[in-house]
């Protein structure tokens, strides 16, 4: 069979939100000075004048903290009035950008992590970026591109449990070595996993629980809590593997060609388009030694279970 | 994003973008267009009928090309050539010409 296949980037498929631009500039108050944290190779410079949020994001992070950094993704909260209604409003500024209006506190948090996301995509020219986990053992990395909902935090979760180190639940940044590099943000768990998260052996998550727009409560597993030990940093990709999530399905693995990954991961790229045919160059050697699969995921001990079988040779 | 494309025949003589950058990966082809921001993939039959895209052949040569490179070929093998022209001509990937 001659095989041809297409493919745009879609911007259905990312994360990062699609609210419209705003042009408002963030205004320059005092206030207390904004903490800085380095997060792989991420450094986020938070302030607020709404008491509590930048405690609760450094409680995240505390241990990633840091004095200065020469360039930072800038993160501001403010109470401001609504220009119309006089409410207070509270809202999330990127790099003296205002990306966010929220309505009530419990929304903060998740909104600065998502600003923090979309200053990346924006910002972080050294790096192709992949909507993906990004998980490390054996010294090799592990992508697993997903949209939203596959699951893919609550398998970095679990294999975080089963020992494996962790890079990122939402980025898969390769830099021009071709090494995928960290961005051990803190673990974003939806509600609906709650429960399945809790029973792992890990760390508890986040006493907060937050609202993230339509993903509805989450909390948080912070990555400082589960060590930096279980970080991993900058290495060779090993595995592509594309997870879907099948409720009561028995966890199983078919392989595909590097081809196909290939093609299929330029559909999570976020930033593609910047890079250019470089990018491709990037991605094809990236990938030119690694396996490549589908992942049907099902219960979390038992996907796990057969990600080690795989990495131990012991898998299909 | 695909576009019309005119008639092909045996007389047609296909030509593949410059500007296109091609990226093989094992025996595929991943071919980046900048110009829409769209990646194809090619196997590897596809990509070889895509190099062969230069110009100066026609589609009934680039038809024997193929018979020629790899055996046992069947006789409907020029209909699926057509196709899979026809397939990179509505994704920008060649030009046709007469």
């Amino acid at each position: 069979m001659i095989a041809t296949a297409t493919t745009t980037e879609d911007p259905a498929s990312r994360t990062v939100p699609h609210v419209p631009k705003q042009e408002s500039t963030c205004p320059n108050r005092d206030g207390g000075a904004p903490r800085i944290f380095r997060v792989g190779v991420v450094d986020v410079s938070v302030e607020s004048d709404v008491p509590g949020i930048v405690s609760q994001y450094a409680e995240l992070y505390h241990e990633f903290e840091i004095r200065t950094s020469p360039q930072c993704v800038r993160i501001a909260v403010r109470c401001e009035r609504s220009r119309y209604h006089l409410t207070k409003r509270f809202s999330v500024y990127g790099d003296g950008e205002r990306r966010f209006s929220l309505r009530r506190i419990e929304e903060i948090v998740p909104h600065v992590e998502w600003a923090v996301n979309w200053q990346i995509v924006k910002t972080l020219r050294p790096y192709l970026q992949f909507h993906a986990g990004v998980m490390k053992k054996n010294g090799l990395g592990f992508m697993f591109p997903a949209s939203p909902g596959s699951g893919k935090t609550t398998l970095c979760a679990g294999l975080i449990a089963h020992g494996w180190s962790y890079l990122s639940d939402e980025f898969a940044l390769i830099g021009e070595d071709g090494r995928l590099h960290p961005y051990p943000k803190a673990l974003c768990v939806k509600e609906g996993a709650f429960d399945v998260v809790s029973h792992l052996r890990l760390p508890s998550l986040s006493p907060y629980r937050y609202k993230k727009g339509s993903k509805g409560r989450v909390a948080y597993l912070s990555p400082s809590k589960i060590g930096r030990s279980c970080i991993g940093d900058a290495c060779q990709l090993g595995y592509v593997i594309f997870p879907t999530y099948v409720k009561g399905a028995d966890p199983s693995l078919e392989q595909m060609s590097r081809g196909e990954a290939a093609f299929l991961l330029t559909k999570y790229a976020f930033n593609l388009e910047r890079f250019g045919s470089h990018g491709m160059q990037l991605l094809t050697g990236a990938i030119r030694n690694a396996q490549c699969y589908r992942l049907t995921s099902g219960e979390i001990q038992a996907t796990c279970r057969l990600m080690n079988d795989l990495v131990n040779g012991n898998a299909g | 994003m695909e576009t019309e494309i005119a008639v092909i025949n045996d007389e047609t003589m296909p030509v593949r973008r410059e500007d296109l950058m091609c990226h093989v990966v094992d025996d595929e082809a991943l071919i980046y267009d900048a110009e829409r921001n769209a990646t194809h993939r090619l196997n590897c039959t596809a990509h070889f009928i895509w190099e062969q895209c230069d110009g100066t052949q026609t589609c009934e040569s680039i038809v024997r090309s193929i018979a020629g490179r790899w055996e046992g070929v069947p006789a409907e093998v020029k209909e699926d050539v057509l196709a899979a022209m026809r397939q990179m001509a509505s994704h920008g990937l060649i030009g046709l010409s007469r």
